[in-house]
C-alpha cells in the first residue's frame, strides 16, 4: 500500500528512520546554491539570447536551385515532412478538418476533382460532370484506376463514397465530417460501370467543399479499420502509421497519373512549433509544411533550405448578433476603433500580416490597410460613438480556439482596445469540440468569435465562412439573425459557383459585410514551406490543396 | 521422547513459520489490493459521470451542420448501446465489464481508446524504466561521493544541490536543460522522438534529455535514503566491529554498510512509481515524446474523457501493484523479518 | 530612549538568532513574494497587460526581462504571477490542511474500525498518482481557479490525513488525554483542547511541506495549460509559451522558473527549520518518528 505522499515527484521525509539523522545540509550553502544556478541560467540564457535573429525573413518564392546538395539525414528517395498538426486517426471522414483532408488525404486517396491555382476545376477520379441540374448531379469516372489492394474502381466505390460523406447514418458510425444537410442529401447511385447520378433537394456543391470527398472502395466501412489503414487509389501506400506521431508511405507503382518520383513520403506530427524546428535543425525531418509567420525566425535560417508560401490563412471575427447591445449595426462599427491593427499584427503574424480589415474579400488582393477606410485605432473615439448609441459600458467577451496561438494572441491586444473604451471584455480559449458546439451547432457563443480557415474556393464558400453561423443561427433570436444576408446566403448557395450572375451576388454580398459591419475584422497571413533547396513540384493551388506526388529532386 | 521424523529442529522451525507468515502477509495484501483496485474504478466512474453527457461525448464529439434533431436521434442510439438509461449501479457495472476486457470505447476522431493505448505504452514505459535505473545509479555515485569524501564542501554542495533537484519543476528543469544543451550548443534535439527501429543513433539522442529531466530528481529522491542509510548504518555495531577489526575502510563500505543501506532504499522505489508517473505526464508534453503521459495532456485539453479514464485507471493500477509488489519483497528480503517466529 | 527599548530590541535581535538558519533563510525567501503577491502595483515598472512594443525584445534597461510573445513586458508579468500562484497554492495547501488534519486526527484518535475504514478510502485516494488525479478532476469539471484549488486541495488532503492520523495515534495514549477521558470529556473537546495543541509544532512542519508541493503542483498544472488563462500571468503558463519560442526569446522562461524554485525552496527550508526548532523540544513529542508515516 502507498503510504508516502511525493511532493510532485519528491518526498521530503523518509520513512522509517530517525529524523535526526538526516542531514539535509540545507543552509547557506544550497541558498548560494540556488542563487548561483540562478545567475549561470540567466547568463547562459542572455547569451544565447543575443545570438538568435529576432528579424523574420520574408517568404520567398524561389526556383529549384542548381545547387545539388540535399539536407542532411534525406536522399533523393526521401522526403519527411513536419507539420504543426497531430493527428491522430487516418480515418477519410473524420473531423480533422484542414490539416487532414487537404494536407495529407491526397497522399494516399483521391478526390472527384482537383482545383489549380487559378480557380480551375481539373479532373481527378471524376473526368466529366454535369451540374446544370441543380438537384441532379452527373459524374463521369475515370477508367482503369486500382486501389491499393488492386481491385479497379468503379462508379459503386464512388457512389459509395459519396453517401458515406453525406448519409447521416454513415457519419454517425465514422464520427465524420458531412459535406451536406440530411435534408438536401437524397442519393447517389452507379448508372453504369462508370456513371454516377447523385441527387439532392437543391444545390449543394459537393464537387467542391473545401473538405474533399476522398474515394473509398464499396461498402468498406466497417470492413477495413480505416483509423489505422489505408485502402484508397492515391498515388502513397500506407507503410507505417504511428497515431500522434507521424505516418511513411511508399509510393504506389500503378497510380493513375504516374508513379510519383519520390518513393518514400513521411509526415512527422508536432504539437510544438519549437520542437518541429528543432527536428529540421538536427535534420529529423527534410521540411516543415506549415510555419505559421510567428514561427518562421526560428527556422528561416536552416542551411540548404527555402522558404515558400504554401498559402495564405485568413482570420476573421464574427459577431453575435442575435441579441443586444451586438445587433446594433452602429455598435459593431464602433467596435472597429478599438483595434490596433499594428499591434495585432505584431502580436500573432510577426508583423507579417496583410490587413484590409473591414473587407475580408480583399484580404487577399489589396493590402491597403484600415486608413483606406479612414478608421484608425481610436478607443475615445469608440467610447464616443457607443455612448451616443446608448451602449455604454456593453460587456463583449472575445472567445477563441483552442491551440490557434495567432487567435489567442490577436484576443489579448484586442482585449486592451476593449478596456481601453471602456468595454467590458474577457478572452476565453476553449477546446475545438466546444467552440464547435457553441458556434455552428447550437450557436450559443456571446460576443465575438475567432474563425479561420484557408482562402477556400470557390469564393462563394468564402462568403459561407464568413456569414455562417452568425447570421443564420443564434440560440437568443427565432428565425434568421440578420434575414437580408440570411436571404442572400441563400440565394448564393443556390447559385451555381461558375454561374455569372454569382458574381453580381458577390458584390451584393461584399457591401453587406462592410456596411452593416458583419464580420468584424479579418487579417491574411502567410503559411510558409520550409524544404530543401533542391526539392520542386510541391503542388500548393492556393486554396490549402497540397498534393506530393509531383514533388521530386533536383 | 519419542522422535519421529516429523519433528522439526528449532532453526527448520522457525524458517518455516517465517516462511508461512509471509505467505498469509502476501494473500492478505493481495486482498486488500484487489479491494483497493475496486473501490478505485469506482471512484474513477464517479467522477466520470459527474457530469451528464460526458461519456456519449466521449463517443461522437460534437457533429457541425447537423441540426439538434439528428443529434438527438443519434444520442439516442447511442445511449441504448451504452446502457445510458439505466440506473447508475448498472451502468457502472456495465462499464466495469468493459473495461476488465480491455475495452475503452473510442476517441472521438473514430481511434480504439485502446489502440491508442497500446501505441504509446511503450514509449513511456522505456522512458520511465531508463530514468529510474540512471536515477538509481547516479544516486549510488553521488551518496558513495557524498559518504567517502573528507571535504565538507563537497559534501554540502552535493547536499545542496540535491536538495535544490528536489524543489525544481521537472519543466524548469527541463528548460534549463533545453536552453544550454540544445539550443545553447546545438547538442542534442529539443523534443520528439524516433523510434528504435528507425536508428538506434537517433533514438538514444532524443531520449537523452527527457531521460535525464526525469532522472535527476530521482537521484535527488534516492539520494536522500541512501546517504541517509550510509549514515546510519555507520553507527550499528557490526560496522564498529569490523572497523576495529582493521578491515580496510574500502572494504567496510562495499561490503558491509552499502548492502544495508540499500535495503530502506528498496522501499523508495515504489513511491518512486509514483513520482515518476507525475513527472512523465510533464516531461513527456516538455520533449514532446509520445507516450501516454502527453496523451493524457491532449485528452483533456480536447476533453476526450474516454481516454483520460483509460489512463487514470491504468496508471492508478500499476502504482498500487507496484507498491504491492515492493511491500511484498521488502517483507521477504528483509532478515528482520525472517528471524521472527 | 529608555533603557527598555534598546533592551527589547537586543531581546529580539537574540531571537531572531536563536532561530534555526533554515527558517531565516526560508522567510527571508519567502516574505518578499508574499509582499509582491500583496500588492504587486508597487513593484512591477508597467501594467502587465499593457501592449508597450515588439514582442520578443531581448532584456534591456526598460524591459528587464524583454518582452513576451504578444509585447508585454516580462518583469511586470513575472512579478503579477506570484499573486495567482501564491494564492492558489496557499489556498489549496490549507485547504488541504484543514481538511486532511481534521480527518486524520478524529480518525486516529477514535481509533477501531471508523479508523480502519477511513483510512482505507483515504488509501483509494492515495492511489492516484498526483497530476493524474488533479487532471482527472480538471477535465470534468474544468478550468476554473476554484476547481484549480479543490483538485490539488483533494490531491494533497489525503497524505496529511495519514499523517496527522499517526500523530493522533500517537498522542491517544498521554496521560493528559487519558486523565480528561476518565473526566468524562467528549471527544471533540479532546481533540481540540488536547491533540491539537500538541500536534500543531509537527503539523506544522507538514504544513510547509504540503505548501512546497502545493506549489509545484500548482505550476505544473499552469505549465500544461489548465491554470490561469490567458490573459492572465501565471509563472506555468509563462514557461509554456517560453517553450514554444525558446529559438525565438530563450530568457523568457528564466525568471518564472526562478520564481517558482524560489518559492518551493522557501517552503521546505521553513519545513526544515520548524523541525530542528521543534526537535529540540523532542521531549513534547516523544520523538518525530511520526512524521515518518507522511
Amino acid at each position: 500500500m502507498p503510504s508516502a505522499r511525493q511532493i510532485a515527484g519528491t518526498t521530503i521525509e523518509p520513512r522509517g528512520l530517525e529524523m535526526e539523522k538526516i542531514q539535509t545540509g540545507i543552509d547557506r550553502r544550497a541558498f548560494l546554491g540556488l542563487t548561483g544556478l540562478s545567475f549561470g541560467a540567466l547568463l547562459v540564457a542572455g547569451c544565447g539570447g543575443s545570438d538568435s535573429t529576432t528579424t523574420s525573413e520574408a517568404p520567398v518564392d524561389t526556383a529549384g536551385a542548381t545547387d545539388t546538395t540535399v539536407q542532411a539525414g534525406s536522399t533523393k528517395d526521401t522526403l519527411k515532412v513536419g507539420m504543426n498538426a497531430v493527428i491522430e486517426g487516418l480515418t477519410p471522414f473524420a473531423i480533422q478538418g484542414y490539416v487532414w483532408s487537404q494536407m495529407m488525404g491526397f497522399m494516399f486517396y483521391d478526390p472527384l476533382i482537383q482545383k489549380d491555382s487559378t480557380g480551375n476545376l481539373v479532373p481527378s477520379l471524376a473526368t466529366e460532370w454535369d451540374t446544370s441540374d441543380p438537384k441532379k448531379t452527373i459524374l463521369k469516372i475515370r477508367q482503369g484506376v486500382i486501389f491499393h489492394d488492386g481491385t479497379p474502381l468503379t462508379a459503386k466505390d464512388v457512389a459509395y463514397s459519396i453517401a458515406a460523406r453525406c448519409d447521416e447514418k454513415l457519419m454517425a458510425s465514422t464520427a465524420g465530417r458531412p459535406v451536406m444537410t440530411p435534408s438536401q442529401w437524397v442519393s447517389a447511385t452507379a448508372i453504369d460501370d462508370y456513371t454516377v447520378e447523385v441527387i439532392t433537394t437543391e444545390r449543394v456543391e459537393f464537387l467542391v467543399n473545401p473538405q474533399p470527398i476522398l474515394i473509398v472502395p464499396n461498402e468498406s466501412f466497417g470492413k477495413v479499420n480505416f483509423a489505422n489503414e489505408v485502402l484508397g487509389t492515391g498515388p502513397y501506400k500506407l507503410s507505417k502509421f504511428t497515431s500522434g506521431t507521424g505516418v511513411d508511405g511508399i509510393a504506389n507503382a500503378d497510380y493513375w497519373d504516374g508513379a510519383p518520383a519520390i518513393t518514400n513520403l513521411s509526415f512527422a506530427f508536432f504539437k510544438d512549433p519549437a520542437t518541429a524546428a528543432t527536428s529540421l535543425r538536427s535534420g529529423q525531418i527534410d521540411a516543415i509544411y506549415d510555419v505559421a509567420p510567428k514561427n518562421l525566425s526560428a527556422v528561416s535560417d536552416v542551411p540548404n533550405t527555402k522558404v515558400e508560401t504554401s498559402g495564405i490563412y485568413a482570420y476573421w471575427w464574427i459577431i453575435q448578433m442575435g441579441k443586444p447591445p451586438l445587433d446594433n449595426p452602429e455598435v459593431r462599427k464602433a467596435l472597429r476603433y478599438c483595434f490596433d491593427l499594428e499591434a495585432i499584427n505584431n502580436a500573432a503574424f510577426a508583423g507579417l500580416g496583410v490587413t484590409h480589415s473591414w473587407n475580408p474579400f480583399k484580404l487577399f488582393s489589396v493590402n491597403s490597410g484600415a486608413e483606406a477606410d479612414g478608421i484608425t485605432y481610436d478607443p475615445e473615439k469608440a467610447k464616443q460613438l457607443l455612448a451616443d448609441n446608448g451602449a455604454s459600458n456593453i460587456k463583449v467577451p472575445i472567445l477563441c480556439i483552442e491551440g490557434y496561438q495567432d487567435g489567442i494572441a490577436a484576443a489579448q491586444v484586442m482585449l486592451e482596445g476593449f478596456k481601453a473604451a471602456g468595454i467590458k471584455s474577457s478572452v476565453e480559449i476553449a477546446p475545438a469540440s466546444d467552440w464547435l458546439d457553441r458556434t455552428y451547432g447550437k450557436g450559443t457563443w456571446e460576443g465575438i468569435t475567432f474563425n479561420a480557415g484557408n482562402l477556400p474556393f470557390p469564393s462563394k464558400n468564402f462568403f459561407d465562412y464568413l456569414v455562417n453561423p452568425s447570421t443564420i443561427k443564434s440560440s437568443y433570436k427565432k428565425g434568421d439573425v440578420l434575414p437580408a444576408a440570411a436571404e442572400l446566403y441563400r440565394q448564393i448557395n443556390a447559385t451555381a459557383f461558375d454561374a455569372p450572375e454569382l458574381q453580381a451576388l458577390l458584390a451584393q454580398a461584399e457591401k453587406m459585410i462592410v456596411d452593416d459591419a458583419i464580420v468584424l475584422m479579418g487579417f491574411g497571413a502567410p503559411v510558409s514551406m520550409v524544404e530543401p533547396e533542391n526539392l520542386s513540384g510541391v503542388g500548393f493551388n492556393g486554396f490549402g490543396d497540397v498534393t506530393w506526388n509531383k514533388s521530386i529532386y533536383s | 521422547m519419542v522422535s519421529s521424523g516429523s519433528e522439526l529442529t528449532s532453526s527448520e522451525r522457525s524458517l518455516r513459520s517465517g516462511w508461512r507468515r509471509v505467505v498469509s502477509l502476501v494473500v492478505g495484501r493481495l486482498v486488500q489490493v484487489a479491494l483497493v483496485l475496486l473501490a478505485v474504478t469506482l471512484l474513477t466512474f464517479i467522477i466520470l459521470s459527474a457530469i451528464p453527457g460526458s461519456v456519449i461525448d466521449a463517443r461522437i464529439g460534437p457533429l457541425p451542420n447537423f441540426s439538434p434533431e439528428e443529434r438527438e436521434r443519434i444520442v439516442e442510439s447511442l445511449t441504448k448501446q451504452l446502457g445510458l438509461d439505466q440506473p447508475l449501479w448498472k451502468q457502472y457495472l456495465l462499464w466495469l465489464r468493459q473495461v476488465i476486457q480491455g475495452d475503452f470505447g473510442y476517441t472521438y476522431q473514430g481511434l480504439r481508446v485502446t489502440d491508442l493505448i497500446s501505441q504509446r505504452f511503450g514509449p513511456t514505459v522505456e522512458l520511465g524504466m531508463v530514468s529510474v535505473v540512471v536515477g538509481l545509479l547516479g544516486s549510488l555515485m553521488v551518496s558513495l561521493v557524498a559518504f567517502r569524501t573528507r571535504f565538507r564542501v563537497v559534501r554540502g554542495g552535493i547536499q545542496g544541490v540535491m536538495t535544490l533537484l528536489l524543489v525544481m519543476p521537472a519543466f524548469w528543469l527541463g528548460l534549463i536543460l533545453v536552453l544550454v544543451i540544445a539550443v545553447k550548443f546545438d547538442l542534442l534535439p529539443s523534443g520528439g522522438y524516433v523510434a528504435l527501429g528507425d536508428g538506434i543513433g537517433d533514438h538514444l539522442r532524443f531520449l537523452v534529455l527527457p531521460a535525464m529531466t526525469l532522472a535527476l530528481p530521482q537521484t535527488a529522491l534516492f539520494f536522500r535514503y541512501l546517504y541517509a542509510g550510509l549514515r546510519d548504518t555507520e553507527n550499528a555495531s557490526f560496522v564498529i566491529a569490523s572497523r576495529a577489526r582493521g578491515i580496510s575502510e574500502r572494504s567496510v563500505v562495499y561490503r558491509h554498510i552499502l548492502p544495508n543501506a540499500v535495503l530502506p532504499t528498496i522501499t523508495v522505489i515504489g513511491l518512486v512509481v509514483g513520482s515518476l508517473i507525475s513527472g512523465l505526464v510533464v516531461v513527456e508534453t516538455v520533449f514532446s515524446w509520445p507516450g501516454l503521459g502527453s496523451l493524457l495532456v491532449k485528452s483533456v485539453e480536447v476533453q476526450d474523457y474516454g481516454t483520460v479514464s483509460a489512463i487514470v485507471l491504468i496508471t492508478a493500477t500499476l502504482y498500487v501493484i507496484t507498491a504491492f509488489i515492493v511491500d511484498v519483497v521488502y517483507e521477504i528480503i528483509d532478515p528482520r523479518t525472517r528471524r521472527r517466529v | 530612549m529608555s533603557v527598555d527599548h534598546s533592551s527589547s530590541m537586543k531581546r529580539i535581535i537574540r531571537l531572531v538568532r536563536r532561530q534555526p538558519k533554515p527558517l531565516l533563510y526560508g522567510l527571508a525567501l519567502l516574505v518578499p513574494f508574499l509582499f509582491v503577491a500583496a500588492a504587486p502595483s508597487i513593484i512591477a515598472p508597467y501594467s502587465p497587460f499593457a501592449i508597450m512594443d515588439v514582442p520578443f525584445l531581448s532584456p534591456s534597461a526598460t524591459h528587464l526581462l524583454g518582452t513576451d510573445e504578444i509585447g508585454r513586458d516580462l518583469m511586470s508579468r513575472v512579478i503579477y504571477a506570484a499573486r495567482a500562484d501564491i494564492f492558489v497554492s496557499l489556498s489549496a495547501a490549507s485547504v488541504a490542511f484543514v481538511v486532511g488534519t481534521v480527518i486524520g486526527l478524529f480518525s486516529g484518535y477514535v481509533g477501531g474500525r471508523i479508523d480502519t475504514l477511513t483510512m482505507r478510502l483515504v488509501d483509494v485516494f492515495l492511489s492516484f498518482p498526483t497530476i493524474i488525479l488533479a487532471l482527472f478532476l480538471i477535465v470534468i469539471f474544468g478550468r476554473a481557479q476554484w476547481v484549480q484549488i479543490c483538485a490539488i486541495a483533494l490531491v494533497m488532503a489525503p497524505s496529511m490525513a495519514r499523517f496527522s492520523r499517526g500523530t493522533g495515534l500517537v498522542l491517544r495514549k498521554r496521560g493528559y488525554v487519558e486523565a480528561s477521558q476518565i473526566s468524562g470529556a467528549s471527544t471533540a473537546h479532546i481533540v481540540r483542547s488536547h491533540i491539537l495543541p500538541n500536534s500543531m509544532p509537527t503539523l506544522l512542519v507538514a504544513a510547509s511541506v504540503l505548501s512546497a508541493s502545493a506549489i509545484l503542483i500548482a505550476s505544473s498544472l499552469s505549465y500544461l495549460g489548465l491554470g490561469a488563462q490567458p490573459p492572465s500571468p501565471s509563472w506555468g503558463n509563462m514557461l509554456r509559451s517560453s517553450f514554444s519560442y525558446v529559438y525565438q526569446a530563450p530568457w523568457y522562461g528564466v525568471g518564472p522558473g526562478i520564481c517558482v524554485s524560489a518559492v518551493a525552496s522557501a517552503y521546505v527550508l521553513i519545513g526544515e527549520g520548524l523541525r530542528r526548532k521543534f526537535a529540540r523540544r523532542r521531549s513534547m513529542m516523544g520523538s518525530t518518528k511520526s512524521l515518518a508515516s507522511l
